[in-house]
């Protein structure tokens, strides 16, 4: 049989048993579940539970049922849950299951508290001494919001004592972040990345071509110039080819000088050997004699 | 007849738990809405007209006892049918 329950009472952990007796049975198993007296270093004075009545009975029922499927051999089910003020240390809720051996028993028992935890809608509050206003509880077992990383990253309070606490911080330019590591980490990563795209955007803008030749104009209309290198793909006139090749021509500097070509070999072959020299020579000549001087 | 049904409006009873009840400043109302409606937009229209903003990314609703956790559900509302604003719980 199952008996499912919410009380406003405190329960009686002997008359659960008692409810799941059977002669059949040769084990009981019992979960109680009490209430502790702290949570992340705050003192909790009390605690209050709520339910959605109707719907908690009708989930409650459905572990049973479930029970009754992966477990055939239970006997007795029973399920209570206190609502309202719980005092610290008191018990919140019982799970006892009769089954005639032990396995069935203790495993049913674990597998309920589980699903109780992740699907009966029933709430608890905490009120802590220095905050009367309290704080609504949501158990790891619960399956929505979807991301709750905040639980698998919470702060050990036992193991670090809180020295010191400032209450009025009077330097206004503190501005103080309250979110738990994932979230700060996606904060620092969303502006990396808006940095990044920012500089990226600037470089390509930096490097455009800034040309005021109509002609030039008119072919790239549209169209942006890589960012480094100021170059552009322009279809060559009557050939296959989309490469039209410029060549650059300077009108001052070094090249200009008279016996530039010159000077210039004789600076080169200063350090090279006769025959490199010779090499060199009639190649970098044949170069310079095409270039306009 | 225009079979979208989106025009047609309904009566429903709310129920509001935990801090959604803090919230809304009551623990049950009643709302009209559209006979056929996504379970997320009805959620967003609950949230906007008793003030759940706050806890807007944690809740999902419950259909006549039955929970609805994917908002994208198409949900058929009834004359009277019950809906609760369910917080993260913590039973147990």
């Amino acid at each position: 049989m199952d008996h499912i329950k919410l009380t406003r009472n405190k329960i009686d952990i002997n008359l659960i048993q008692q409810l799941t007796i059977d002669k059949s049975c040769g084990a009981c198993s019992i979960f109680v579940g009490a209430t502790r007296d702290s949570f992340e270093g705050k003192k909790v004075i009390s605690l209050e539970y709520e339910a959605y009545e109707n719907m908690a009975l009708k989930e409650m029922g459905k572990i049973c049922s479930e029970l009754r499927v992966q477990w055939p051999d239970v006997k007795h089910i029973a399920i209570y849950h206190r609502l309202g003020n719980v005092p610290v240390t008191e018990e919140s809720i019982v799970i006892a299951v009769s089954a005639p051996h032990r396995k069935a028993a203790l495993e049913s028992v674990s597998f309920a508290i589980d699903k109780l935890k992740s699907s009966v809608p029933i709430w608890k509050k905490e009120i802590y001494e220095n905050d009367l206003i309290g704080e609504w509880k949501a158990n790891m077992e619960c399956p929505w919001p979807p991301f709750s990383e905040t639980s698998s990253r919470t702060f050990e309070f036992s193991s670090c004592k809180i020295e010191h606490q400032i209450d009025n911080i009077s330097d206004n330019k503190l501005v103080q972040i309250k979110v738990n590591d994932s979230e700060l980490n996606r904060r620092v990563k969303c502006f990396l990345k808006r940095k990044r795209d920012e500089i990226n955007l600037y470089n390509i803008i930096d490097f455009r071509q800034q040309t005021t030749d109509p002609a030039l104009l008119e072919s790239i209309v549209g169209k942006d110039s890589c960012a480094r290198t100021q170059s552009f793909l322009v279809k060559q006139q009557q050939s296959k080819g989309h490469l039209k090749v410029c060549r650059a021509t300077y009108n001052s500097g070094p090249q200009v000088r008279p016996n530039y070509s010159f000077q210039l070999n004789k600076l080169m072959t200063r350090q090279n050997d006769q025959y490199e020299a010779a090499k060199c020579k009639v190649l970098r000549n044949a170069r310079l004699q095409n270039a306009k001087l | 007849m225009n079979m979208e049904g989106s025009s047609l409006l309904v009566n429903i009873n709310v129920l509001f738990f935990a801090k959604s009840r803090e919230l809304a400043k009551t623990s049950r109302a009643e709302f009209t809405v559209e006979s056929v409606i996504k379970a997320g937009n009805l959620l967003n229209q609950l949230i906007d007209s008793f003030n759940l903003n706050t806890i807007s990314n944690n809740l999902i609703i419950a259909h006549n006892e039955n929970y609805i956790e994917n908002l994208d559900t198409e949900i058929h509302l009834h004359k009277g049918d019950e809906i609760a604003v369910i917080p993260p719980i913590s039973g147990g």
